[in-house]
């Protein structure tokens, strides 16, 4: 056989040479490039850390919102933070391989962090103008409310800490992370984007809100989807729950 | 290409595949487009053929499991509906009549949307009547065991639902893999 320059890959069983269109092997039939490979058969067993992750952090949320068994004020908020920080952690080293390549920084775009920061900013005023037009308050809905630190030396930089910082990174990693990635396993990645949305609205148990909190996470799946990482969803995560505090905070509307 | 040009004397390949048609090189024991096993004995070729047939069989049989799922939908949507009116008319309660009607409208949509991905709105339901359910628990919990059987009754039906769209998910994949003909049937 000559050397053909329209050979571009190699199948990775017997090593033939194939060529650019080529799906399978031509010698011995596997496939070339196999697309991120789903799991095949039981979705209960596939999607095992996916509910088991889900159930748990909404049964803590809600024995912390409906029941007086966590401490009241500053101190449950702490305690449910760092429960919610170790769940995410461990479920985050379970799936470490996959999300790996999420962290890479080579590939970021000052332009799109740019927009996201400027469209998460923006997206902060209009849902804080919609939630006081429709009359509900949204530090209900997220969890974090900032006049729980208003006891505390440094509140703002505690209401940044707990209500901007620890969000943006772990739900992020949560959502978008391995939630993400084990729904990418059982259906296609657009399927994965609509469920942890949704996910990401319920999880914060106020209907209401959902009607925000689903397109945000639509948002921050997209961009995950799209760029393959976290960082722009961390980011854009970040500005609008800052947006958000600050708003509160200020009493701005 | 060239290699093929020039044995006229006894073709042992034929140049196109003969499930997808695509153009094929003189050595080919697969072909590159759909895996069919074109220099493969008969038996091989059956073998390829019967995986098509099966999954074609498979997917019609998950049908009827997902249309269940989607009536059980539409009857909890109704049922969230009724309660929201209850709420909001005997019961003076307008907030509980609100978030009532957008969970029955996140029911109608999740239906809507079992038309396209059935296993994803399948498990959105699950994941939400779960949910609803166990929060309604930790405000009254006697409510949990209220219409019980009904509960069961619908979980179960979800499940198969979810099982059953996952199976036909994947035959689908199977199926546009190997370029079976009319594979574009997504009517699930």
């Amino acid at each position: 056989m000559t050397a053909n320059s329209d050979y571009t890959q190699a199948c990775a069983r017997c090593g033939s040479l194939a060529g650019p269109h080529d799906i399978f092997c031509g010698q011995c039939g596997r496939e070339l490039a196999p697309a991120l490979q789903q799991a095949r058969g039981d979705a209960f067993a596939a999607l095992t850390p996916a509910l088991v992750y889900y159930f748990l952090t909404l049964f803590l949320l809600m024995v912390y919102k409906f029941t007086p068994a966590f401490p009241s004020g500053f101190e449950g908020q702490v305690v449910i933070s760092l429960i919610d920080i170790v769940i995410v952690i461990a479920f985050a080293l379970h799936a470490r391989q996959d999300l790996a390549p999420l962290f890479s920084v080579s590939q970021l775009r000052f332009r799109l962090v740019v927009l996201t920061i400027a469209g998460a900013l923006a997206g902060s005023l209009v849902i804080a103008a919609l939630a006081k037009f429709i009359n509900i308050s949204i530090s209900d809905d997220v969890f974090y409310d900032p006049y729980l630190f208003q006891d505390t030396q440094y509140p703002m930089l505690i209401s940044i800490l707990f209500i901007c910082v620890q969000p943006a990174i772990f739900e992020e990693l949560a959502f978008r992370g391995f939630l993400f990635g084990n729904l990418q396993r059982v259906t296609s990645p657009l399927g994965a984007l609509y469920i942890s949305s949704f996910l990401f609205g319920l999880m914060h148990l106020s209907y209401i809100s959902m009607i925000w909190l689903v397109p945000i996470g639509l948002a921050f799946a997209y961009l995950r989807l799209r760029y393959n990482t976290l960082w722009y969803g961390m980011i854009g995560h970040f500005f609008y729950n800052l947006g958000i505090t600050l708003i509160e905070y200020y009493q701005l509307f | 290409m060239e290699a093929s040009l020039s044995s006229s004397d006894s073709p042992v390949v034929p140049l196109k595949c003969e499930n997808c048609a695509t153009a094929l090189a003189a050595d080919s024991k697969f072909c590159p487009g759909c895996s069919y096993p074109v220099g493969g004995s008969e038996e091989q070729k059956m073998q390829f053929r019967i995986r098509i047939v099966r999954n074609k069989e498979l997917i019609k049989a998950s049908k009827e499991k997902i249309q269940t799922a989607k009536i059980i939908m539409y009857v909890l949507s109704g049922l969230t509906l009724l309660q929201g009116l209850y709420q909001g008319f005997a019961e003076d309660n307008f907030n509980g009549m609100v978030v009532n009607w957008l969970v029955a409208f996140i029911y109608l949509i999740m239906v809507a949307w079992a038309d396209k991905n059935p296993f994803a709105a399948t498990l959105s339901v699950f994941i939400l009547f779960i949910t609803v359910n166990l929060v309604n628990a930790f405000f009254f919990p006697a409510t949990l065991f209220s219409g019980i059987i009904l509960k069961i009754i619908v979980i179960g039906g979800l499940i198969k639902g979810i099982s059953s769209a996952k199976q036909a998910q994947d035959s689908l994949n199977e199926l546009e893999k190997v370029k079976a003909a009319n594979n574009r049937d997504r009517e699930l």
